[in-house]
């Protein structure tokens, strides 16, 4: 093993929301930061496909091996990666993302920036479903607001219980279709709202507004919406205290005499040798069931069970957001005007929860994201057209129908909270490894009734507004049988916990800091300290626990503490 | 189409700004702009060699093609937008479960032609027998349990057909896509479109402000 013996202050494990946060606030704060990234290098700029016409590729945009999304999708990885397997606990299913670059899931994800709630961190107290978290949202929400002010999203306040507003830009006018559905919505005393996207529509830090080319997901080329890359690791760099390793496969944190971490080992892809950096302080930024392999693989006589592991808590308490997606043809778009309807790279209106629980049979919500209009023909075009009244065909007519139903379907997808349950974790196998020797998770998964009516609600409603449209929906009810429809445990791509914070040490992993609870060195600033989901994505809450994190690991260093 | 010359002073543009970097494509979109360039001169050239189907299936399916999209007066037909190539490179990618599907559903197109008509293949049929073959397939909900399996078949010629058409530079001017461009001054949808479907941007103006 090749081993560096220039020491570091920091080495952070991942450069995606978690790490590009944890990057981004240390280097300004002075400390030498080494990070390591599993996947190679990655610049919007020159690499993003962000103005590509499907037809210009063999492919015409659709799916390949390394982009599940389609193969101008910006996010290098997928639910299987080549030489990196996982497992199953019996029949359990679970779907496992990984994104293998620079800026990690970052180049993937749809830019809702919703935050928690006053109540998503005291359920404990109005639920009693799952553990409150150690901290609260006064704790923050001073991250909350200095993230929309160096970020920016565009949205609006709205004043809704649980739904705390934010430093919004304007929110872009919505697709004629969403105007249609708001009134559907309204008819059905459901909010429905502004989204709240990173993507900024004025002027910020030096990034231009948004060009409205409806590609986010490809890569922002002028860096108008949020990625690591595009917003956190350039000032990171420029610091001139960032050290980034591309290609540098975890292996193992290690720890010293004194019980406390002392570096990280981790494989040079390029050449498959070991290496093995020293650092001051580890912050694992890896996903949540990244770092928790990390923390499980990286035993020893102190941690026989895992670093950080005393609780025994490490790789429970696993969720996923809840999702089923109906989607419907409604007549009175058929043949309608064409005109430049992309906007940004996602819905323009959303839905956020509005329920009473009182009167519901299952606990917590769901949010409604809103899709439709006419998309970019690429692979995979109006695919199911026998699905719309005509019902199939062939020649003049179909031809004609693909002009008729084009922009005709809107879609509304529900995204909502899932219950930690002790039936849904990950372990290590015993017996596989991925292709560096690196033990893998095996994962057991399992949704409760909680979800499945949940779900169920989500189909209910999603065709009453379809309905409300006067439009069809192209699908049967799902049966009980089906789950409803629910998805997969991983197929929303929102893990979170598996090292959750808690205020006692037998029960959690880390502290309200993201502090391992064991070894004080040691802090994990992605998905994994989450105590519980909400009905929001994540991505803002991860990066405002990481800043927090990041700025007591600085003022623990000023003190001399670590 | 009338405006081949046209289409194809675009299609040099684009390939033009594929090369030039700026938002250019690399060998890890599928494709480099040289090979894409190679795959159309063979295209135009007629000298396409297929990567997943034999001649045989290749001739059957440009008669199949061109049945399920035909030219019309507004644009060209699938064979026109080069959809039989598109279907064959999409295979060549595909599980052996889609390869067998395809084949197999060939392989029964002519031997329909033989049970109904006495010839051996589906090319060889007049376009009256091609067509009452068709009927029988093209629409699931009505067809009878003898051809509802080919008609499930038949969907996903219709789908991979549809979508390669549909997605060629000649397809995608047809259905009338106009976007993913630099479009800086959203303004939403048009005035003429909002009136027609009974919607207006008053109330959301008046609570969020108009953007531009």
């Amino acid at each position: 093993m090749q081993v560096q013996n220039d020491e570091y202050d920091v080495c952070i494990v991942g450069s995606g929301a978690g790490g590009g946060m944890a990057a981004y606030s240390l280097t300004q704060a002075g400390a030498r930061v080494l990070m390591l990234e599993a996947g190679g290098p990655w610049d919007n700029a020159t690499d993003s496909a962000m103005f590509t016409q499907p037809y210009q590729t063999q492919r015409r945009g659709g799916w390949i091996p390394t982009r599940h999304f389609g193969e101008f999708d910006a996010c290098i990885g997928g639910w299987s990666l080549e030489g990196e397997p996982y497992t199953h606990k019996d029949d359990s299913e679970f779907m496992w993302w990984r994104a293998r670059m620079v800026g990690g899931r970052t180049n993937h994800w749809g830019r809702i920036s919703l935050r928690f709630g006053p109540d998503d961190f005291r359920r404990g107290d109005l639920d009693g479903l799952s553990p409150n978290w150690p901290i609260g949202y006064d704790d923050i929400k001073p991250y909350y607001d200095r993230l929309d002010r160096l970020i920016g999203l565009f949205g609006s306040n709205e004043n809704i219980h649980n739904q705390p507003d934010g430093i919004f830009h304007p929110p872009p006018r919505p697709r004629a279709y969403e105007l249609m559905v708001m009134n559907a919505s309204d008819h059905m005393d459901i909010p429905c709202v502004p989204a709240r996207l990173s993507v900024i529509t004025k002027p910020l830090n030096n990034r231009p507004p948004c060009h409205y080319c409806g590609q986010c997901n490809r890569g922002c080329a002028v860096h108008s919406n949020f990625s690591s890359t595009n917003v956190l690791l350039p000032p990171a760099h420029a610091t001139g205290n960032l050290t980034l390793v591309t290609n540098a496969m975890a292996r193992e944190v290690t720890v010293n005499s004194q019980g406390l971490c002392d570096g990280v080992s981790y494989v040079d892809k390029a050449t498959g040798e070991d290496r093995h950096v020293k650092a001051k302080i580890v912050v694992l930024a890896a996903s949540a069931c990244e770092s928790a392999r990390l923390m499980m693989n990286s035993k020893s006589s102190q941690f026989p069970d895992g670093l950080g592991n005393s609780s025994g808590h490490l790789g429970k308490w696993l969720t996923d957001t809840t999702g089923t997606d109906v989607a419907g043809f409604i007549p009175s778009l058929e043949g309608r005007m064409r005109y430049n309807e992309d906007g940004v790279g996602g819905g323009h209106v959303y839905m956020p929860w509005w329920g009473n629980n009182d009167r519901l049979d299952f606990p917590r919500g769901y949010h409604i994201e809103v899709w439709g209009g006419f998309h970019q023909p690429g692979a995979g075009f109006m695919g199911g057209i026998h699905n719309y009244p005509r019902g199939g065909g062939y020649g003049a007519q179909l031809k004609a129908d693909y002009r008729n139903y084009f922009g005709t379907t809107v879609g509304f997808s529900g995204r909502g909270e899932m219950i930690p349950n002790e039936n849904s974790y990950m372990e290590i196998d015993p017996d596989v490894t991925d292709q560096w020797g690196i033990p893998v998770p095996r994962f057991n998964w399992e949704w409760t009734d909680h979800e499945y009516n949940q779900v169920r609600h989500m189909q209910e409603t999603f065709r009453e507004l379809v309905a409300t449209m006067g439009g069809e929906v192209f699908s049967e009810m799902p049966t009980e049988e089906r789950g409803y429809g629910i998805a997969k445990g991983g197929q929303i791509i929102h893990e979170l916990g598996g090292a959750r914070m808690g205020g006692d040490p037998d029960t959690s992993v880390l502290n309200g800091d993201c502090q391992s609870h064991d070894v004080s060195n040691l802090f994990v600033v992605d998905g994994a300290p989450f105590a519980s989901q909400a009905d929001k994505n994540p991505t803002w809450t991860i990066m405002a626990l990481s800043w927090r994190a990041s700025e007591k690991i600085a003022e623990l260093r000023n003190r001399g503490e670590l | 189409m009338s405006s081949d010359k046209k289409t194809e002073l675009s299609r040099r543009d684009a390939l033009k700004a594929m090369g030039a970097g700026a938002f250019g494509l690399s060998a890890a979109y599928g494709v480099t702009p040289s090979a894409l360039e190679k795959f159309e001169k063979m295209l135009r050239e007629g000298r396409y060699v297929a990567r997943f189907f034999t001649e045989a299936e290749m001739a059957a399916l440009r008669v199949l093609a061109d049945m399920v999209i035909p030219a019309d007066d507004v644009s060209g037909s699938a064979t026109d937008a080069g959809t039989v190539e598109y279907a064959d490179f999409v295979l060549s990618i595909s599980d052996a479960n889609t390869q067998e599907a395809w084949r197999d559903g060939l392989v029964w197109l002519d031997s329909e032609c033989s049970r109904r008509f006495n010839k051996d293949l589906f090319v060889s049929c007049s376009d009256e027998e091609r067509a009452s073959i068709l009927d029988d397939i093209a629409w699931p909900n009505r067809a009878t349990d003898e051809f509802i399996e080919r008609a499930n078949w038949f969907n996903r010629v219709r789908d991979l057909i549809g979508s390669g058409f549909f997605s060629s530079q000649i397809g995608a001017a047809d259905v009338g896509y106009i976007g993913n461009v630099f479009n800086p001054r959203w303004q939403g949808a048009p005035p003429d479109a909002l009136r027609a479907l009974g919607v207006s941007y008053e109330e959301w103006d008046a609570k969020y402000g108009d953007l531009q």
